[in-house]
């Protein structure tokens, strides 16, 4: 699988090219710029973008505008953005599109190498992964709707929000497939949601549901 | 009609207005001891009863000319509302039980609602206009009845909106004219006050210089000091702000050797050492000569500017049209000087009313042009300004010195109990698990997954030690997006805030993060306290002045000078001469408005 990775910390860029390549990744490009990372996305076409939001030489947001700029040349461009810091408003712009193929997670979660290999790949997949503390903050926003949820619907929604396949919120909450089943149709019908199979599509519709509230 | 409706109707009207004389009678003595002697529990009543009278005639007039006569009320009042420690708030108390705040909002909706004042009109003018007008029309002209029905029914109905507004805004270009009228007067009074203490500095210098009687100097040329600064104040009534241009007070300094010291003069006793620095503090402020040299022509431009209007309108209305009042309606003798104009009565009134008219209509302006006057002396000179500025400056500075010391020992302390304390533990429990790897690898692995979590734990520290250094969502994408972004981000918050404006450049950090934190501060303050549902903040730069307003339609009342809260705001904004206005009646809404003169720079290449 192509991976271009963006990051500006050197110790970091080294330490996560490692990871990746330790896992069967093929790093193609490691860039630190915002301007080398969009000509790289462009000239690679990577399976997925791992990408620091931060980048130079503004020091802004840069690493974030790039990855966008070049979503927007190729349309579903997978890419998981790490930040020091996380901004529901950054979420808002990853998800604006719809398209899906976005990661957006603290870059705390590098800690736990098994759990990051798994984002990117899903990432790459197509999916939506989303950082539990976007998800959190989203769940715990007091609505007309998620008002009505019961506590561990709560769970199951946040879990779901995460990206989770049906078997992985069912290992993590101890529940079997069929009662994780029950509590996402609940769910679906306490927010009105068209019920899903498609995992990335059940996610996006989430997500959606809880920014518009 | 026919005729002998006509005559019908007309003989229903005397009787009824018979029965409205009555009721307006009636509710004026009811009336009067809540008035007159503030029992204002009485004054309901009557009120609500007459209503109900009043609808019944609403009735009849509505049945006689076929028009639809709504009652013009307001809705009664909703009931009071416990706030979360069980009080009942009206305007600025707090009541244990609902009696009071129920009363008041009710006297509130029966006083203040203009048909109340319009049913009297019309109960005092109803008898009046029957009298006068039925017993010729009943014989001559029964349409006079309809007449009456007409104007009846259209005093009864609600006012029209447009003419109802008209007649606020008249209102409201009254009462202003007639508060700077008021101004204008007591203006004219403290002339008179001027003159007075113009002859005591006189006296004082005479006997000073005169006689030798050297300790009244000080106080001939200082004396007046509240006066000016008194006028000072007056000055913002024109819309002039007049600063306080004095030294600041001089006194003496004890020295290691017991005497006091006045510049390079010592003193042994304290009365004297004190009365040099009063002089000495007094006669080089040249703040105390233009004083002396206002105090002198004042009251001679103060009569000049504002005398005439003043007595105009005064002799206008008391020496003019009180007397043909008095004279015609009472029968009171009048004298050629009083209530006439050229030994004539009728000219006398339309005389003292166009004296009114044209003294009230130029007042307003006169008072301004007349701050601008009182600036020209009072106002600090261009040094003392420089010396005000200097002292401000010396103020601000400690005060962002201090701020800026505080805030580095809390993040000194944050990282000292926080992140490092954290690492430490890391480091030690790396060293045990070196120990343990060959020996008991499964105790080691579980030593791994409790080192990770503390190295998260520390992570996790730093972060939100940095947000509240200076958030990085404002490094990345300046002030409006990081206001969004503290909006999305307040999830215990039901209140909807929407940013509203842009800015096409960048202020300076410090400035920006300045209002960053102003911002987030009204916000938490508007629904923490005000228990806002609804927060709009408006960014905006204009004439190289950044200004931001928070309005929120919470329940108001907030004052800076009981919280602490806008205190600091207000001081941490003066460190870059911004300012903080409020605007809060209780009820709300509340709009908090900061000013900080800054320039905007395009985004560009920064290494912070």
């Amino acid at each position: 699988m192509r991976v271009v990775l963006a990051e500006d910390l050197y110790l970091l860029r080294d330490g996560m090219v490692l990871l990746l390549r330790s896992h069967g990744f093929d790093v193609v490009a490691a860039v630190d710029t915002g301007p080398t990372l969009l000509a790289a996305l462009l000239e690679h076409r990577p399976d997925v973008a791992v990408v620091d939001v931060r980048l130079p030489p503004s020091f802004t947001d840069e690493g974030l505008q790039a990855a966008l700029a070049a979503r927007r040349e190729v349309p579903g461009l997978p890419v998981l953005v790490l930040s020091q810091h996380v901004e529901q408003l950054y979420a808002r712009e990853l998800l604006a599109d719809g398209t899906g193929a976005v990661g957006y997670l603290l870059k705390d979660r590098v800690f736990n190498a098994d759990q990051f290999v798994d984002a990117v790949r899903r990432v790459a997949a197509g999916g939506t992964v989303m950082d539990p503390t976007v998800i959190a903050k989203l769940v715990a926003r007091p609505s007309a709707t998620t008002g009505t949820l019961t506590p561990r619907e709560r769970e199951v929604l946040t879990l779901m929000a995460e990206g989770r396949s049906n078997a992985a919120i069912g290992k993590q909450l101890f529940l079997s497939d069929s009662a994780v089943g029950k509590h996402i149709a609940s769910i679906f019908g306490k927010l009105d949601l068209p019920v899903s199979d498609d995992d990335n599509r059940r996610v996006l519709a989430v997500l959606a549901h809880l920014q518009g509230s | 009609m026919t005729w002998f409706r006509g005559v019908y109707r007309g003989v229903v009207l005397l009787g009824v207005a018979v029965a409205v004389l009555a009721q307006f009678l009636g509710s004026l003595v009811l009336l009067l001891p809540g008035v007159l002697l503030g029992w204002v529990f009485l004054i309901p009543p009557p009120v609500r009863h007459g209503r109900r009278l009043t609808n019944r005639w609403r009735a009849m007039f509505a049945a006689w000319t076929g028009r639809e006569v709504p009652a013009p009320y307001q809705p009664p009042p909703a009931p009071p509302q416990p706030d979360g420690d069980g009080l009942y708030r009206h305007d600025t108390t707090l009541y244990k039980s609902p009696r009071f705040p129920r009363f008041f909002r009710r006297l509130d909706w029966l006083m203040k609602d203009p048909a109340t004042k319009r049913d009297l009109v019309w109960q005092l003018w109803f008898p009046v206009v029957v009298l006068a007008v039925v017993p010729v029309g009943l014989v001559v002209a029964p349409w006079t009845v309809r007449l009456v029905a007409t104007w009846s029914a259209w005093m009864l109905a609600p006012m029209d909106p447009a003419r109802a507004a008209r007649k606020a805004s008249r209102g409201a270009r009254t009462q202003r004219a007639l508060l700077a009228w008021a101004r204008a007067a007591l203006l004219v009074c403290f002339a008179a006050l001027e003159v007075v203490l113009f002859a005591i500095s006189m006296a004082c210098f005479a006997l000073g210089f005169g006689l030798g009687l050297v300790f009244v100097i000080p106080l001939g040329i200082s004396h007046y000091r509240w006066l000016a600064n008194l006028r000072r104040h007056f000055a913002g009534w024109g819309g002039v702000r007049v600063d306080r241009p004095y030294t600041p007070e001089l006194l003496p300094q004890r020295r290691p050797d017991g005497m006091l010291q006045v510049r390079n003069n010592l003193y042994k006793t304290e009365a004297m050492a004190s009365f040099n620095a009063r002089w000495q503090w007094t006669w080089h402020d040249i703040a105390s000569w233009r004083d002396l040299a206002w105090l002198c022509v004042d009251p001679l431009v103060t009569v000049g500017l504002l005398g005439l209007p003043v007595a105009a309108v005064a002799y206008g209305a008391f020496g003019l049209a009180l007397p043909w009042v008095w004279t015609q309606v009472f029968g009171a003798d009048w004298s050629a000087w009083y209530g006439a104009a050229d030994g004539n009565r009728t000219a006398g009134l339309v005389l003292g009313v166009a004296l009114v008219a044209a003294g009230l209509a130029v007042t307003g302006r006169l008072v301004t042009v007349h701050a601008r006057w009182t600036a020209l002396l009072l106002r600090p000179t261009r040094e003392a300004a420089l010396r005000l500025r200097v002292e401000q400056l010396t103020r601000s500075r400690a005060d962002a010195v201090d701020a800026q010391a505080a805030e580095v020992r809390r993040i000194e302390r944050d990282l000292h109990d926080g992140a490092q304390a954290r690492l430490i533990a890391v480091g030690l429990t790396l060293g045990a698990i070196e120990r343990l790897m060959d020996t008991d690898p499964a105790a080691a692995r579980k030593l791994v997954a409790q080192t990770r979590e503390t190295a998260e734990a520390a992570l996790r520290e730093l972060r939100d030690l940095v947000r509240g250094i200076h958030p990085p969502v404002l490094s990345e994408r300046g002030l409006a997006d990081a206001i969004r972004a503290l909006a999305l981000d307040l999830d215990d918050v039901t209140a909807n805030i929407t940013v509203t404006g842009r800015l096409d450049g960048r202020p300076p950090a410090p400035v920006e993060s300045a209002a960053y934190f102003a911002v987030s501060e009204l916000i938490a303050n508007a629904t923490r306290h005000g228990g806002a549902r609804a927060v709009t903040v408006g960014i905006d730069h204009r004439a190289g002045l950044l200004r931001v307003t928070v309005t929120d339609d919470g329940a108001g009342g907030a004052d800076p000078s009981r919280g602490t809260g806008l205190r600091g705001i207000e001081r941490r904004l003066g460190t870059f001469d911004g300012t903080l206005s409020l605007s809060s009646p209780p009820g709300g809404p509340t709009v908090a408005t900061l000013e900080l003169p800054c320039v905007l720079s395009s985004p560009k290449t920064s290494t912070s």
